[in-house]
């Protein structure tokens, strides 16, 4: 078991290795163009969609891996990207509460400084061989005369400065730590006193003569709110000559756009934002294509290069029996319905389309023993929900169980997995199906913060209800059976925060997910959502959705979480049209 | 173990009144051995509704033994209002004050920490002594609606740049709780203190959970306990640290109350770790019912 290693690790990029980060990174929306570029870029989704992947890939330790350690090759475009990120104890301290005057903004701006001056260090150290010996002792020399401190010995000038840095951060902390900051502070880095100087010295030696610092700074929604105001202010400079910010953050934790000085940042003017997720909803669907490289990519790691994942997630050979079925039977229908008219072709594809599958659905019943369906590559995408976590998940326990499966047959300890049966796959997924309904049930006011006991119970109702129309709709519904996506229309009645609020209870939970779309009035922009698919396996509905979002009121919504009520559902109702998201 | 305290009289004692019958038994009992000159009884307001009676007990109950009594309201909603409340308090008590006692049996962790920290800032000539009463039996669930935990003032630790972090947890009968530590602060390093014993179905709803819950992370560590003993427990958590002595480590509790004691007497022997508390929002009104055994022993 020592040289087991499963493909579809899904941990945090940040505890991936360099080598492993260049080997799973897929730039299959040209994310460079954003990162190594000197315009402000705010990268927002939710956890698992790959904000910290895409900053720490162009990271230096990880770009140096990628070019065999060639420094020069790090900087040839003139971009030198710092990633700095926010998840650490030091931004979990607060002591700034215990402070008076200005002592907390000073500290607030000082831990969020030096973290950024140490990782500016770090990466400099790493490229030092673009650096001559009196280049580095200029920048000693620098230094020490900016800000009056005699640097320490070590092995080479950055590492001094990493130690100084050090130093008067610890020194900082104990004193906050004991009480003592009535009798001063001498160390606090500011950003124009610290950062931006740091910076300048490096910009004097001949490698980053005219370089652009692209600060990458991951995980900014936790930053404190004051952090949060200067980080607005830094990214409200508008020269963007020398430096600028790449900010990641989760999309449902909105942070303030405030500024320090109490002015706004604006989207467009002042950053531009990219929406991971939304930009798996495009018309192209580029999240399927985007999943197969992934799947693929990971598949390699165990000598699998080139395979067919359709083989390796293989259907049901009865769930491809039965579709085949319920299609001719759709097929049918259509004929008897569309033959004769005017783009007869055109409509009796369309009704296929929308129908066979809900067919399938409707003639093995929503409660039927072996559900077949739940297996096969199109069903895991699906079931991501277009996030990249969500999708590796149940690869990593279906590769498990194989694993131990054909272990325990061939008595191989070390077997080759060629493919995941469909049953594995199934059982794998209807495990977390099953979790997801439990910790929606049960867990949201013990892991969702703020939420309280009936604010849980509120959203499990709301979302409860939510499936069983989709459940119906699957059932009976004439025209769009397999639609499992929702707007909301009354976005001025009285009840509509509450229900958003659940709705974020849901989002802040993984168990729902919300995007930006085109509504039906040319123009306007709405709000759609989408339930974590990974549900749709307990409630029988079909994780492949169709082309239409169902319109539902703020009230009805209100109604079955508070007075858990079964949304009213008209079987002949269209909905309000959309976008199928995976198909590709 | 009983009920009855076999440490001597002190001069002042400290609690948190909370509606629990265990606060009231175990308050009763404590007044009356420890004979205290001076009682400080602390309450929360968000909770005063159910607590109010006890609070108003604990008053009849000094004033009719002559012991001399002050109540004063904290809030959980704002950490930094208590913690100047708690301060205000600790510099008022005289300085003749010689043994101190803390009832942490329905004390919040956070406030243990915060008051242990200040006790031993201002007053460092006082001999701390703790006292815990385990309740008869616990309710079906205990506390909900989890706040973002929080590093606890002053013992926010020296967190050093660029370095990882490892986060030790002695963990209780709410895995969510743990998970949601393990969430915020995405350790490199998790190491789960797992309490010993059957007491209260332990075996099943701490150990069993918590192995289930982190059976995928091979390189987690987990160490069994006694946390009713915090100088047992202090001494496993400095050895399970000593390998990870260069990173950034944080300490939290969610087990049994003196496990928190343990927590603090590991941070007094090394100011660089940081404490974090997990607050909730939301506690059972019948979180406990009935007194059990009493622990009782030493902080400094």
């Amino acid at each position: 078991m020592t040289d087991y290693v499963n493909p579809f690790e899904y941990e945090a990029a940040s505890k991936l290795s360099s080598s492993q980060m260049n080997h799973y990174y897929i730039d299959q929306f040209n994310y460079s163009r954003f990162v190594k570029s000197k315009r402000n870029i705010f990268l927002v989704g939710e956890r698992g969609s790959g904000k910290s992947m895409i900053l720490m890939y162009y990271s230096v330790p990880v770009s140096l891996e990628r070019v065999s350690g060639d420094a020069k090759l790090v900087v040839d475009d003139g971009i030198l990207p710092i990633y700095v990120t926010c998840n650490t104890p030091l931004a979990f301290k607060n002591e700034y509460d215990l402070l008076e005057g200005i002592l907390p903004a000073l500290l607030a701006e000082h831990y969020f400084v030096v973290s950024m001056m140490y990782a500016l260090a770090d990466e400099l150290k790493m490229i030092r061989e673009l650096f001559t010996a009196a280049e580095m002792e200029k920048v000693k020399h620098d230094y020490e005369y900016i800000f009056d401190k005699k640097l320490p010995d070590s092995e080479d000038v950055f590492s001094s400065i990493q130690l100084m840095l050090q130093k008067a951060n610890v020194e900082v902390q104990s004193i906050i730590n004991r009480g003592d900051e009535g009798r001063g502070l001498s160390w606090l880095f500011g950003f124009n006193s610290g950062m931006l100087q740091l910076m300048a010295i490096a910009t004097k030696t001949k490698a980053l003569e005219g370089i652009h610092f692209s600060l990458m700074i991951d995980d900014a929604h936790l930053l404190t709110e004051h952090q949060i105001r200067l980080l607005n202010s830094w990214v409200s400079f508008r020269d963007n000559t020398s430096f600028s910010f790449k900010v990641a953050k989760t999309k449902v934790d909105r942070t303030t756009a405030v500024t320090a000085t109490g002015s706004s940042i604006l989207e467009g003017h002042d950053y531009t934002e990219i929406d991971l997720e939304a930009a798996y909803q495009n018309k192209s669907s580029e999240f399927g294509k985007y999943a197969r490289l992934i799947l693929e990519k990971r598949l390699e790691t165990i000598g699998l290069k080139g395979i067919d994942l359709n083989k390796f997630f293989p259907e049901h050979p009865q769930f491809v029996k039965d579709l085949e079925k319920a299609k001719l039977k759709a097929k049918k229908e259509a004929e008897e319905k569309y033959s004769g008219q005017e783009n007869s072709e055109k409509k009796i594809d369309g009704y296929i389309y929308k129908m066979a599958r809900a067919f399938y659905f409707r003639d093995r019943g929503a409660t039927a023993n072996i559900p077949p369906a739940y297996a096969g590559l199109e069903t895991i995408i699906e079931m991501s929900t277009g996030i990249v976590r969500n999708l590796l998940h149940p690869c990593y326990y279906m590769y498990e169980n194989q694993y131990s499966i054909l272990q325990g047959k061939g008595g191989n300890q070390s077997p080759l997995v060629k493919f995941i049966e469909p049953k594995v796959q199934y059982e794998s997924i209807k495990k977390r199906s099953k979790k997801a309904w439990v910790d929606l049930k049960e867990s949201l006011s013990l892991t969702v913060e703020g939420c309280t006991m009936d604010e849980a119970l509120q959203t499990y109702q709301m979302m409860d209800h939510l499936t069983n129309l989709f459940q119906k709709r699957l059932l009976t519904h004439k025209s769009e059976p397999r639609a499992i996506s929702f707007t909301i229309s009354d976005t001025t009645s009285d009840v509509y925060p509450t229900v958003i609020r659940w709705v974020n209870i849901a989002r802040k939970a993984q168990l729902m997910y919300a995007y930006l779309s085109s509504a039906k009035d040319k123009g306007q922009r709405e709000m759609y959502f989408v339930p974590n698919r990974i549900l749709c396996l307990q409630k029988g509905l079909d994780p492949r959705g169709q082309h239409a979002r169902v319109s539902l009121t703020a009230k009805v919504l209100f109604d079955a979480g508070m007075l858990n009520k079964k949304i009213p559902y008209d079987s002949e109702q269209e909905g309000d049209g959309g976008l199928d998201f995976f198909s590709g | 173990m009983d009920s009855t305290s076999s440490l001597g009289e002190v001069d002042a004692l400290i609690t948190v009144a909370s509606w629990e019958e265990r606060f009231t038994k175990g308050f009763n009992n404590l007044v009356r051995s420890k004979k205290p000159t001076r009682v400080l009884a602390f309450y929360f307001e968000e909770y005063y509704k159910w607590s109010e009676q006890n609070v108003e007990g604990a008053k009849i109950l000094c004033e009719s033994l002559g012991v001399a009594i002050e109540t004063v309201a904290l809030s959980m909603s704002e950490p930094g209002s208590t913690w100047k409340k708690l301060n205000d308090w600790v510099m008022s008590i005289p300085a003749d004050t010689k043994e101190l006692c803390l009832d942490i049996t329905t004390m919040p962790r956070e406030t243990i920490w915060e008051l242990l920290y200040i006790i031993k800032q201002r007053l460092r000539n006082v001999h701390v002594t703790y006292t815990y009463y385990k309740p008869g039996n616990y309710g079906d669930w205990l506390s909900a609606e989890p706040g973002r935990p929080r590093l606890v003032y002053r013992m926010s630790g020296i967190i050093k740049l660029g370095t990882p972090t490892t986060l030790l947890i002695l963990t209780g009968f709410d895995v969510d709780r743990t998970k949601r530590l393990v969430r915020m602060y995405e350790p490199q390093q998790v190491i789960l203190g797992l309490q010993i014993g059957e007491q209260f179905g332990n075996e099943v709803k701490n150990i069993k959970k918590h192995k289930e819950a982190f059976t995928r992370d091979k390189k987690i560590i987990m160490f069994e306990g006694n946390q009713y003993d915090p100088n047992e427990i202090k001494s496993k958590i400095v050895d399970e640290l000593t390998p990870f002595k260069n990173t950034n480590i944080v300490l939290s509790s969610l087990g049994p109350k003196p496990g928190a004691i343990g927590i603090y007497k590991a941070y007094v022997s090394n100011p660089e770790l940081a404490i974090s508390y997990a607050p909730s929002g939301q506690y059972n009104k019948e979180y406990s019912e009935g007194l059990g055994d009493l622990f009782e022993g030493e902080v400094t």
